[in-house]
């Protein structure tokens, strides 16, 4: 990829210089080693679990994201895979008899699993509407769900909630395995992401948000590639809810299915740029924390949804496309004149310009007059 | 030559409007064929119907020998035919190159590679004359660099057939003639061809074939001189008589016999 754009006659992308693409290099492994030590330096409990679910949030966006950025989809029922991991969790741990420790986070894979394949006839269903309707269906879908986890005794005990192995660690030891844990997650979601943006699948997915039709002209195979995301999605969502139910203990319907969370990794992408990369970590870098100060500080979560409103307003109004897109635009203009009158702006309706194409080119059969006005 | 797509007695309506009622024409292989008729004659919905976005009610689409009436519209892609737009679609939020590269796994495997080289697809916006922009999204183009951009998107994947819904339509002089001579060139180089489209002398300086819809079914089949003298083809366009029957076919154009559809 990088020859080639040296070698495009039109302005090369301006993020693709040395300086930057060592910046990248050198920045990524240190983020990621500092996500690592970050609980053994702030080893205070209420920080490290404020952490912790931030991971979560990153892991849970980047999964979104990479169904509903990309294909431009927006499932606001994302919240199914979430409980539905989070229950199966539960469940499994009680019908094997295990006891906490280290041992069962091995089965939040699993749990993925699961969750991979209650998103499959979600999709197959959802997935026969488009937009809109697309919405009000998965929104339809997780309150079925809701229904379920109050009403289905055998599997998740009704409102009176499921109890999961509590390990015998102290606060700090706790909060360092489970932050550890949502790291791991949250690398694998964004691993994930990134992988299927830079593929050509990626690509597909892509193109069925601009022009679904068109694609579909052009041999894409849309039914398949998005159910395919949206299993991709529920499964990294799941491993966030198995997660997040054995960090709390104990898991009630109203805990593993939340609308608020359905809402929540919508927002979070939109703020940080939807359809990118880097747009969902950024966003739940941003909201997580804040959510969960107030959350703890105020002890109402009432305060904490009325700040997301408020923010979210602030984001339409300023920064429509989100952080990373409006940053990644002002940069590229400020970056791009070095190469002057090359860097042309999008033409707007001009023709293109004198033939300098390679070949040498005839009509073939020069202008016959209207066939057939006589 | 022989028949690469074969449309025998296409019927379809919506609610009680028959948009296709027995429409029956071939493309030959390796020709330029233009499908031309007034607006509403069911031009569009046939592409619809051969490309698998539109289901036929009866009758049957045959390409390469191969029955593919009713098959879905990816489908119907990968097996080799192409098609543009009347209203030029492409990948706003995506660069050139990007757009050119959506239809790579629709290829088989082992041709990946060679047809979506980057140095292949820089050669393709180079023929399409658009190398400067490879890098910018394709929303920023204009409406006539569109088309050509969705021309080359077609090409990449080298389908033996390409459908072009009015190539020529709402573009300026320059383009269109730019548009001409990719046809010819790339027809030359063995690419069949069928394009609707209004602008007569561009039909009639690049097509080989000319086939007439009027009402939903092909009225007159033939090379361009003789189509545009055809009373029936005129009687189409400028609505001379009421009655449904066609004047009859005058001695000295000949109807081409193996092409059917003569009943209106």
């Amino acid at each position: 990829m990088a020859q080639s754009s040296a070698t495009l006659a039109g302005p090369a992308d301006p993020f693709d210089r040395p300086a930057v693409r060592t910046a990248r290099r050198v920045l990524l492994p240190v983020v990621v080693v500092l996500a690592v030590v970050f609980p053994f330096v702030f080893t205070n409990p209420a920080t490290t679990s404020i952490a912790m679910f931030t991971l979560l949030y990153v892991g849970a966006t980047s999964a979104w994201n990479m169904f509903s950025g990309y294909t431009g989809y927006m499932a606001l029922g994302n919240a199914v895979f979430y409980g539905s991991g989070a229950y199966f969790f539960a469940n499994i741990t009680l019908h094997l008899h295990l006891t906490g420790g280290v041992g069962i986070f091995a089965l939040v894979p699993v749990a993925g699993l699961f969750a991979g394949l209650v998103a499959l006839p979600v999709g197959w269903l959802a997935l026969r509407t488009r937009r809109h309707t697309f919405v009000v269906i998965t929104i339809a879908i997780f309150f079925i769900f809701q229904l379920l986890a109050y009403n289905l005794h055998s599997l998740t005990n009704g409102s009176s909630g499921m109890a999961l192995p509590i390990p015998p660690w102290d606060a700090q030891t706790y909060n360092t395995y489970f932050y550890l844990a949502a790291l791991l997650v949250a690398v694998v979601a964004i691993v994930l992401s990134w992988a299927v943006r830079r593929s050509s699948f990626g690509l597909e997915l892509l193109a069925i948000r601009d022009d679904e039709d068109r694609a579909l002209g052009l041999g894409v195979k849309t039914t398949r590639v998005k159910l395919v995301t949206f299993v991709l999605n529920g499964a990294v969502t799941g491993m966030c809810g198995a997660i997040y139910a054995y960090y709390l203990g104990s898991i009630y319907p109203p805990f593993a299915f939340e609308a608020i969370f359905d809402v929540t990794v919508a927002l979070m992408a939109f703020l940080g740029g939807l359809g990118t990369v880097s747009g969902p970590v950024i966003g739940a870098l941003i909201l997580e924390p804040v959510q969960q100060y107030i959350t703890l500080r105020f002890t109402s979560g009432g305060l904490a949804l009325i700040t997301f409103g408020v923010l979210f307003l602030i984001v339409i109004r300023f920064l429509p496309d989100g952080i990373v897109p409006s940053l990644a635009a002002t940069i590229r203009r400020r970056w791009t004149p070095r190469t002057g009158a090359a860097a042309t702006p999008p033409a707007a309706g001009p023709p293109v310009g004198p033939p300098t194409v390679g070949q040498t080119v005839t009509v073939s059969r020069p202008g016959l007059t209207g066939g057939v006005s006589r | 030559m022989s028949a690469l797509l074969e449309v025998t007695d296409v019927r379809r309506s919506f609610g009680g409007l028959q948009a296709l009622s027995g429409c029956s024409f071939s493309v030959q292989r390796g020709s330029v064929t233009g499908l031309i008729g007034p607006n509403g004659s069911g031009k569009t919905t046939m592409f619809n119907v051969i490309t698998g976005y539109e289901r036929a009610d009866a009758g049957a689409v045959r390409f390469d020998g191969r029955d593919i009436t009713g098959l879905s519209a990816d489908k119907v892609g990968a097996l080799g035919v192409g098609r543009t737009f009347q209203l030029s679609r492409v990948f706003g939020r995506l660069t050139l190159l990007e757009n050119l590269r959506v239809g790579r796994r629709a290829v088989p495997k082992s041709r990946r590679k060679e047809l979506f080289s980057d140095e292949r697809c820089l050669e393709l916006l180079d023929f399409v004359g658009l190398t400067r922009l490879a890098q910018d999204p394709a929303g920023s183009l204009s409406y006539g660099q569109r088309k050509l951009v969705e021309l080359a998107m077609v090409l990449a994947q080298e389908p033996s057939v390409i459908l072009l819904d009015e190539p020529a339509g709402g573009i300026n002089p320059t383009l269109i003639g730019q548009m001409a001579d990719r046809i010819s060139e790339l027809n030359k180089q063995g690419v069949t061809f069928l394009l609707v489209e209004h602008n007569m002398e561009f039909v009639m300086g690049i097509c080989d074939v000319v086939a007439v819809m009027e009402r939903g079914a092909v009225i007159a089949v033939g090379d361009p001189g003789t189509v545009r003298h055809d009373p029936r083809v005129l009687d189409a366009y400028l609505g001379g008589s009421l009655d449904d029957e066609p004047d009859p076919v005058p001695a000295g154009s000949p109807a081409e016999p193996d092409q059917a559809g003569e009943s209106a």
